[in-house]
């Protein structure tokens, strides 16, 4: 999208918001793809607590695992394609809805808590 | 205090995220009832004048409180709560001119309300050896100058005041973890559309009231909270700097030099402040030595 992006700095921890402007995750990881000899392209978005164990030191991975899953695509992370990101700003636009890729079960799966309840 | 819980509970329920603003901030403006009070005690101005010149002190149980009130004045969670209001009242560029007003506003009335209390303590307190170690203390002052009225006005100002930053603390704990998270989140939003985010902010509160139920010193508490999250400041602190002199996010909005310099002189403060927090208080056991 732009020469010289930061992706560590512009794209990575941000926000996924869906197509009708539902927060749905947030960008954990990035996966580049390419040949050797080739440039790196930026493939796809990791969602879910899955990854965040990468992120840590090594000492703190086993425990964080654990905790938070190990990176089970589908279950604890969610493989978001790099051509469903619509724009980003100071988050992440995507194209489609949130069920269509996956993201936001949590919020799904919880929203019964409150189907009854008014107000909030 | 389960009817506090549950009254605050049931308000911040049922109200919308912009009226719980306005009627916490502006029923907390009765704490100005001190500001009369330190005028009406006609003090002597050229002594508090004199209070307003830096004067070094190296003890450190001084330091301590210089360290509790720098902390006081920006504490992480404000910063969270505050960014995070940002979007639940969707503020646009057209609301950048009101929020610098409520910066200077803000900052000023909070400085003022400070002054005065302290005025107000020294008046009424010092003369008779009186250590005003409980909140409810300093209402006394109030009192004192306008019967009846005073008390009842620093009382409401007290309870929206104290009940205004309950509500910023257990919503700036949930920001964090449906951010963080990857959550939807929002008062804005509701109960069903953003379900974990408002179970974390009742969450906040019942843990904030398992807190008080345990008896402990809440004044002291306060005094420890602000001296831990003044380790963390400088880490909130930082990105917000970053950010403000980014011309790529902010634009034309993008800090220039006079904010840059101002913005580093104060990361170097609050670095220092940071560091000395900790030692601080052990040193001076807790501001008790």
């Amino acid at each position: 999208m732009t020469d010289g992006l930061n992706l560590g700095y512009r794209i990575l921890d941000d926000q996924l918001v869906d197509v009708d402007g539902r927060r749905c995750g947030r960008v954990d990881d990035l996966l580049l793809a390419g040949e050797p000899g080739q440039p790196l392209v930026l493939h796809t978005i990791l969602s879910g607590s899955g990854v965040w164990h990468r992120r840590l030191p090594h000492w703190l991975q086993r425990p964080a695992r654990r905790l938070f899953g190990s990176g089970v695509i589908g279950q604890d992370v969610i493989q978001v394609p790099w051509a469903q990101v619509e724009r980003f700003d100071s988050v992440v636009h995507l194209r489609a809805k949130a069920r269509e890729l996956g993201l936001g079960k949590g919020d799904d799966r919880d929203f019964t808590l409150f189907r009854r309840v008014r107000g909030g | 205090m389960l009817v506090a819980l549950v009254a605050l509970l049931v308000i911040v329920w049922r109200l919308a995220f912009g009226v719980i603003e306005k009627v916490f901030g502006y029923l907390g403006c009765c704490l100005l009832v001190y500001v009369a009070a330190a005028v009406h005690f006609h003090p002597d101005w050229h002594a508090v004048a004199s209070g307003f010149v830096p004067h070094l002190h190296v003890k450190a149980l001084y330091l301590y409180f210089v360290v509790g009130i720098v902390g006081a004045a920006l504490t992480p969670y404000e910063v969270y709560f505050y960014s995070s209001g940002a979007i639940e009242d969707r503020w646009t560029e057209a609301d950048l001119g009101l929020n610098k007003a409520n910066v200077f506003l803000g900052f000023g009335l909070g400085g003022i309300l400070s002054v005065a209390l302290i005025m107000v303590s020294a008046e009424v307190f010092a003369p008779l050896s009186v250590d005003p170690g409980y909140l409810g203390t300093t209402a006394l002052g109030a009192q004192q100058a306008f019967g009846v009225a005073g008390l009842l006005l620093a009382l409401v100002g007290m309870l929206f005041a104290v009940g205004g930053a309950a509500i910023e603390a257990a919503f700036s704990g949930a920001y964090c973890v449906a951010q963080f998270a990857g959550w939807e989140w929002g008062k804005y939003r509701g109960a069903r559309a953003a379900p974990r985010f408002t179970v974390g902010w009742l969450v906040f509160f019942l843990l904030a009231f398992a807190i008080v139920q345990t008896g402990v010193d809440p004044v002291l508490l306060t005094e420890y909270a602000v001296l831990f999250s003044v380790v963390a400041l400088p880490l909130t602190y930082l990105p917000v700097l970053l950010i403000a002199r980014d011309r790529t996010f902010m634009g034309e909005h993008a800090n220039g030099r006079l904010a840059n310099t101002c913005g580093l002189l104060y990361l170097a403060i609050i670095t220092i402040v940071a560091v000395a927090a900790i030692p601080l208080l052990l040193i001076t056991q807790g501001g008790s030595k």
